[in-house]
């Protein structure tokens, strides 16, 4: 009994929700505002985005890849699908994520096959193809804004479950954002468990040899990883949106390493084969609660990066104590006395 | 009736031939062994068997029926598994998922459903004695446990042949004993084996019969009770082969001591090892795997620094923390593993040469002198024998005994006073191996350098050593100084009595 308690404390989700919960009491004792309905609702729905985008970054990182061009396929997804949506199809919000699913997923699986085909270490074909997609939009829209969006996009971000209403009459509660995003979160979650394609990305990851060896088409499962990483990318463009309402070309152009930083912190392995959408959503909220705690404890926004830096730092090196430690315990040979 | 039959089979890789004209047959509970130096065409004809790979021609039955289809999978469905040396199981996942997954991904279902596997699982670690909770985590296990698991799961899927790609590299004397009484478990229960492995006694040990190829032909295939050492060696390299042995074992006792050590300990790996090397000596330790050979030339050499004790280099006391003191103290070490350790493989043969010496190789601006790395280079490959068209090819282009030179070349041209050389020959080719002792024995003349030849193959050791220390469980369990105990039978007989213990 005591060992498995043991257990489940070493694991990286309980290190970062002790984390999560010692910041929250820290700052909610200087700022009483921070643990309401309302703030909470609010910090979730700031980092539903990072977090939709996190669940395709750590399904392609499991796998033993990495993407950096998700942010740029999502813009790509924005500006395509609101063209189409305003010019050339009647729609409706389903449409409008059926479009975006499609043209991320066409995208990821350029990627996926670029990374399979030439064997090219998958960071510098996606930071390629990142450039490549974002360039050519530039190129074709020159920079143009789109300031009309189909009105029947807002209410996904503006409707809310469990509602209440404020003080000064405004309404708040969980967005609709927020529960795309968990939703999302349990289907990849029961996908990475419980289906051997799921699993097969672990294979991989884990071992990339051995998975061929007992049968697993590494061609196939590369283009699922990839395609379904820009699935994600691009139900997370319809989100974003809806939020903003507005398709700005270079809006989330730079927050990759952010999602990354926030999968990596959740205890994925960016050697592959470790992960688990627990850890990626933690690590997107511990984030976001940084951010929020800055600005209620008005400190200035400059120090986020500050803490951000601290905190993955501090994560990387108790892991390699960790190790270190247990390759000091391990007996080589067995000295008699 | 055999449980698998290879007939005439031919297999070319761009116009090369890897298998001409091997045939092969296997029966029921049989345990074969599979020989031959490098590029004998061994690997090729397992992955035939294993179906990743597809003869040119040739006709394979199973159980008497013929087979046609071979493609990456067919070998697992018909019951061949094989045990690689890497053991291609999945270190990031729990026992149970390496155990059941295979037969998972076979199945073609949509969800997993590893219920159905705890209890057979648990029944298999139990039958094989492995000891581990279905739940931890593979990567945290030993290999010899890994290893298991990987028999565990060719088990589940009711395999029966199993090849063993070199499966006791890793493993110390206690764990090949474990092994060896379960591969004669698994032949009572009627499964076949292929046992491939490079240690010509383990074979004489585990196997009924064996299989030679040499250059893709299939050369023999015997009773293993008719066959003596020297016979087998005779068939794999096609020419006697023997080791010049040392005409005078001159004790040396004379000479100045050039490295002592003094009641050297480091916890979990040896206790209170005191030696000293005189100057022009070749010391030899010998012991079964896990005995702390590795694990003393890890702590002189600085890379795993020992807890307590003393080294004097030349009566100087020094303190040996990281690999640089070692250097800086004239001490150099070619590690068991060089392709790891030793060698950077994607790298000009002249750099990987030159890289601990670079600066040397210093011009009068302080900068790389491209012209004194060559001709460094080229002084070495000319003094030992490397076989190269260029210098300027990547290392991966040599063969392994070439590799080898080029890394005890690199450590020469720092002209150490103590080499340590562990498994110098691990991998070489027989031809190959006496090359290298030809250069090492030249060079201890030539350099008046001290030289630990730390080694398996006891022939190796009594054919070059002045004197030789016996392991055992991290200390040293004899001293063989008289030129009569440096003799083979003498010292197989000591170490098997000590696997008899074990």
């Amino acid at each position: 009994m005591k060992k498995q308690i043991l257990e489940v404390l070493k694991k990286r989700e309980m290190l970062l929700f002790l984390i999560i919960v010692a910041i929250s009491l820290f700052v909610q004792s200087k700022s009483p505002s921070f643990l309401t309905y309302e703030n909470i609702s609010n910090v979730l729905k700031a980092c539903s985005i990072v977090g939709i985008f996190s669940l395709g970054v750590l399904i392609v990182t499991i796998s033993g890849g990495f993407d950096v061009s998700f942010v740029a396929i999502a813009q790509v997804s924005e500006y395509l699908v609101v063209w189409l949506l305003l010019r050339h199809i009647q729609g409706n919000i389903y449409i409008a994520f059926t479009l975006a699913i499609l043209v991320g997923t066409l995208l990821g699986l350029f990627n996926g096959f670029l990374i399979d085909h030439y064997k090219m270490p998958a960071i510098i074909i996606t930071i390629s193809t990142q450039n490549l997609f974002y360039g050519i939009m530039y190129v074709i829209t020159e920079g143009r804004l789109l300031y009309e969006v189909p009105q029947y996009l807002a209410p996904l971000s503006t409707n809310k479950i469990f509602s209440a209403v404020a003080a000064n009459g405004a309404e708040y509660g969980i967005s609709t954002v927020t529960v795309l995003w968990f939703a999302l979160a349990i289907i990849v979650a029961i996908f990475l468990r419980y289906t051997i394609s799921g699993r097969s990305i672990y294979l991989m990851g884990g071992n990339s040899l051995a998975a061929q060896r007992i049968g697993i088409n590494i061609t196939k499962s590369t283009l699922m990883v990839y395609g379904i990483g820009g699935a994600i990318a691009g139900i997370a463009a319809i989100a974003h949106i809806s939020i903003i309402m507005t398709v700005i070309p270079n809006s989330i152009v730079g927050t990759e390493m952010d999602t990354i930083a926030a999968v990596i912190l959740g205890g994925a392995s960016i050697t592959g084969g470790v992960g688990s959408v627990l850890g990626t959503i933690l690590g997107v909220i511990l984030f976001a609660i940084i951010n929020n705690s800055l600005t209620l404890l008005q400190i200035s926004s400059s120090w986020y990066n500050v803490f951000i830096g601290g905190i993955i730092l501090a994560s990387i090196i108790i892991n390699a104590l960790q190790l270190k430690q247990q390759s000091k315990r391990k007996v080589r040979v067995k000295v008699e006395a | 009736m055999n449980y698998i039959d290879i007939e005439h089979c031919y297999k070319s890789f761009g116009g090369v031939h890897a298998l001409s004209d091997v045939s092969f047959s296997l029966k029921p509970g049989e345990i074969r062994g599979l020989i031959g130096e490098n590029g004998s065409g061994k690997s090729t004809l397992i992955k035939i068997l294993a179906g990743s790979l597809k003869a040119d021609s040739g006709k394979i039955y199973l159980e008497g029926k013929p087979v046609n289809s071979w493609g990456a999978l067919s070998g697992l469905t018909k019951g061949i598994s094989v045990i690689y040396q890497d053991l291609s199981l999945f270190p990031n996942l729990t026992v149970l998922e390496n155990i059941c997954l295979c037969d998972q991904v076979k199945s073609k279902n949509f969800f997993i459903d590893k219920n159905q596997y705890v209890n057979k699982a648990i029944s298999l670690i139990e039958d094989l004695d492995i000891g581990v909770d279905v739940n931890e985590i593979l990567g945290e296990l030993t290999i010899a446990k890994q290893q298991l698991i990987a028999i565990a799961r060719a088990l589940l899927i009711e395999s029966k042949l199993l090849i063993f790609d070199e499966p006791t590299t890793a493993l110390t004397r206690e764990e090949i004993n474990k092994l060896f009484k379960l591969i004669d478990k698994l032949k009572n229960n009627n499964i076949s084996i292929i046992f491939i492995s490079h240690k010509l006694d383990e074979i004489i040990e585990i196997c009924d019969s064996l299989t030679v190829l040499r250059d893709g032909k299939h050369i023999a295939t015997e009773q293993v009770k008719k066959l003596s050492i020297e016979e087998i060696e005779t068939l794999m390299v096609g020419k006697n082969f023997n080791y010049t042995k040392k005409s005078e074992y001159n004790l040396l006792s004379s000479e100045p001591v050039v490295l002592e050590l003094k009641n050297l300990t480091k916890k979990n790996n040896f206790k209170d090892i005191s030696l000293k090397l005189h100057k022009g000596e070749i010391l030899g330790i010998s012991g079964l795997l896990g005995a702390g050979r590795t694990e003393l030339a890890s702590a002189i050499f600085g890379i795993a620094p020992c807890d307590s004790g003393t080294i004097k280099i030349e009566n100087k006391q020094i303190k040996i923390r990281k690999v640089e003191d070692a250097v800086k103290a004239g001490i150099a070490y070619v590690p068991e593993d060089r392709l790891i350790q030793g060698l950077v493989l994607n790298y000009p043969q002249r750099d990987n040469l030159v890289a601990p010496s670079l600066s040397k190789c210093i011009n009068k601006h302080h900068l790389i002198d491209e012209a004194k790395i060559t001709e460094i280079a080229k002084k070495w490959t000319k003094a030992i024998g490397v076989k190269t068209d260029s210098i300027h090819k990547t290392a991966r282009t040599l063969s392994g005994g070439n590799q080898q030179k080029i890394v005890i070349a690199k450590w020469l041209e720092m002209n150490p006073k103590v080499l340590i050389l562990d498994g110098p020959t691990v991998g070489v080719d027989i031809g190959a191996k006496a090359g290298i002792f030809k250069t090492i024995t030249e060079m201890v003349e030539k350099l008046g350098m001290s030289v630990i030849l730390i080694s398996d193959e006891i022939r190796e050791l009594t054919a070059n050593s002045n004197r030789i220390l016996i392991m055992r469980n991290g200390k040293i369990a004899q001293e063989l100084s008289d030129p009569k105990d440096i003799d083979d039978t003498y010292i197989q007989n000591i170490l098997n009595k000590q696997k008899r213990v074990l």
